[in-house]
């Protein structure tokens, strides 16, 4: 891995670069120097957006320049290993994969050769990183589906796909926090409100966490349904070491 | 009670500084298009810089008041009328319950902003007044105003004759880069964009095209032709931004720009040109030049300053305000200090204030000060 450059994004931003390519472990460094970043409150940052390879930090010249903040970002970074955490927060996601919500699920089976239980236990077999947030408030770019479950997207995009929408689009798998049109291919449908404006926290997840996709049944979903909209649902969200079991629930 | 709107004009939304803060998960800033025009239509009415104001683009709407307050107009003109009679922008007028505001088509940009003496009781989503129209959040009901809608004004204790005639009529020139000429920060390490792509980017002149809105603003000029081999992994966006998509006509991207994106980016737009970039309207051909972080930062710095310096001076030459009318001793002698400090950096000549207590005369070779205190203790009794 070759050190990143830090390059300017105009007069109130600038960018760290790492390697160029989609990787967990380039991100991995994106996310630590944004936590470090964040939670050391480096005077003058205002705010940061995390992505594959490139942190983006915004920051005030009334308070630092491009050259102070440079040397603080290089010397987090050569720190990198001192705050690194094997810990990774899991944020759990009820997924109903029921026909009426997974209209393209016979399409995926066709097209993948398993049938309809096996995608369901592959898709919900691993944990996907959140690579990245954007494209629509609370879209998760997510990492690591199972090369059997990669599809072309639609021919004709959809012309609204409803928010809790889990579909995959080539070689990604992700959920509509908030209804758009979209070409995603439909497997599932997520209960849980996954952006909410008026919540104190209108996200449940962010950059660097990891989605692990729980399928319910109707009834559950229902249920959750309900229980999200009265605001009595408790969102699941444990910590865990890397590859070891549950070490806490919030 | 407040303002009902009669004509919803082409869309007028509220907005403020933007929802900052939010970037990280895909949410868009937002916010007031010229972030100077909007801060100084606070200030004029008394009120903090980053109050909630209303935002007029390119056609203005129509309101009946159905309470009293202070208005201000800034931004582009937007040919104002009050109860059908020309009022100036940059200036804070009074109005009764039963007025008629009426705006029209904008003259010299596309942007206008009317600020309300406490500003709008709205209620603040995720931090922000502002309205995304794109994700229909914040502002009144997530969207643009209709006819028919009813803002109310927020409880105020500002005294409305203390700012009622505040006006700003000196603006910064020396930050200023010419009317058509827009400076940017190259951008660095982007393989899609060669030397001689750059150069011709630099070397032409580019039309704002009517294709643009809040999110960007799409320019029209010669193609740039670029390698389709090269992708870029999308990153996070900053205002500014002058991306390069595949039909090789760049766009700017504006308050409303998605977070993040994939295309190249040849550089960003400096902060300082922000609110002239923000007022060309469609049809303008401007011309880009190269800045340095460094120097774009000074005269961002500069700018900014000067805003400051604006608003200290709109507050402070209600001269008797609140707590004023009553200050004495060391206090009053700072506040003496400052008027003299802000007449000296004004363009006035000369300067006179008096009252019960003291009289002011200065002027660009001197100043006197006479305290009346101990000579005239009776005259008020």
């Amino acid at each position: 891995m070759s050190e990143p450059s830090i390059v300017p994004a105009g007069d109130c931003a600038l960018r760290v670069v790492f390697d160029n390519k989609i990787d967990p472990s380039i991100n991995q460094l994106v996310n630590s120097l944004d936590k470090k970043l964040t939670e050391l409150s480096v005077p003058g940052v205002a705010e940061t957006i995390p992505a594959f390879r490139v942190l983006t930090v915004l920051y005030d010249p009334e308070i630092t320049d491009l050259g102070i903040l440079s040397e603080a970002i290089r010397q987090l970074l050569s720190d990198q290993n001192e705050m690194d955490s094997r810990e990774k927060r899991v944020v759990h996601i009820p997924v109903c994969y029921d026909r009426s919500f997974g209209p393209d699920l016979e399409e995926l089976s066709r097209h993948s050769g398993l049938s309809i239980e096996e995608i369901i236990a592959v898709h919900s077999g691993r944990d996907y990183l959140i690579y990245m947030m954007g494209f629509l408030p609370g879209f998760a770019y997510l990492g690591g589906l199972d090369p059997s479950l990669h599809i072309p997207r639609l021919d004709t995009p959809r012309t609204s796909i409803e928010a809790g929408a889990v579909g995959i689009a080539g070689s990604q798998t992700g959920m509509y926090p908030i209804a758009s049109p979209g070409g995603w291919r439909l497997i599932g449908s997520t209960p849980v409100i996954l952006f909410d404006p008026n919540r104190s926290e209108p996200f449940l997840y962010e950059a660097g966490d990891y989605i692990r996709f729980e399928p319910v049944s109707r009834e559950v979903y229902d249920q959750i349904k309900a229980d999200c909209r009265e605001g009595i649902y408790k969102y699941q969200v444990t910590m865990e070491v890397d590859g070891g079991g549950h070490s806490g629930n919030q | 009670m407040g303002i009902r709107v009669t004509s919803r004009g082409m869309q007028t939304t509220v907005q403020d500084k933007g929802r900052t803060g939010f970037q990280r998960y895909g949410f868009s800033v937002s916010g007031a298009m010229d972030q100077i025009a909007f801060k100084l239509a606070n200030s004029l009415v008394g009120n903090d810089p980053d109050e909630a104001v209303l935002e007029m683009a390119l056609m203005g709407s129509s309101f009946i008041f159905t309470d009293e307050t202070v208005i201000a107009l800034t931004g582009a003109d937007c040919q104002p009328l009050l109860n059908g009679k020309a009022i100036d922008t940059y200036r804070a007028y009074h109005v009764e319950k039963g007025d008629e505001l009426k705006t029209g088509p904008m003259g010299d940009g596309i942007f206008s902003y009317i600020a309300f003496a406490g500003g709008l009781d709205i209620p603040k989503v995720m931090s922000s007044y502002s309205t995304s129209t794109r994700f229909n959040i914040g502002g009144y009901r997530g969207r643009a105003l209709e006819e028919g809608d009813h803002l109310n004004f927020k409880h105020t204790d500002i005294s409305f004759n203390q700012i009622i005639g505040r006006n700003i009529s000196t603006f910064l020139e020396s930050i200023s880069s010419g009317p058509d000429n827009i400076r940017v920060i190259p951008s660095s390490e982007q393989p899609a964009l060669t030397d001689v792509i750059r150069e011709s980017f630099y070397s032409q002149k580019y039309t704002i095209s009517s294709k643009s809105d809040r999110m960007g603003y799409r320019l029209e000029g010669k193609r740039i032709e670029m390698d389709e081999q090269i992708s870029v992994i999308s990153e996070g966006t900053v205002w500014g931004d002058i991306q390069v998509p595949p039909d090789g006509q760049p766009i700017i991207l504006m308050a409303d720009r998605q977070t993040t994106g994939g295309y190249p980016v040849i550089g960003t737009v400096c902060s300082v040109d922000r609110s002239k970039l923000v007022q060309c309207s469609p049809g303008t051909e401007i011309q880009f030049t190269q800045i340095n972080v460094e120097e774009a930062q000074t005269l961002f710095i500069k700018q900014k300053n000067w805003l400051k310096l604006q608003q200290e001076r709109l507050n402070d030459l209600a001269f008797q305000s609140k707590q004023s009318g009553e200050v004495s001793g060391v206090q009053a002698r700072n506040k003496i200090d400052d008027l003299i400090d802000i007449v000296k950096d004004s363009s006035f000549t000369q300067f006179s204030y008096s009252d019960k207590h003291i009289k002011l005369d200065i002027d660009h070779e001197s100043v006197r000060v006479q305290s009346k205190e101990s000579t005239n203790q009776p005259e008020d009794q």
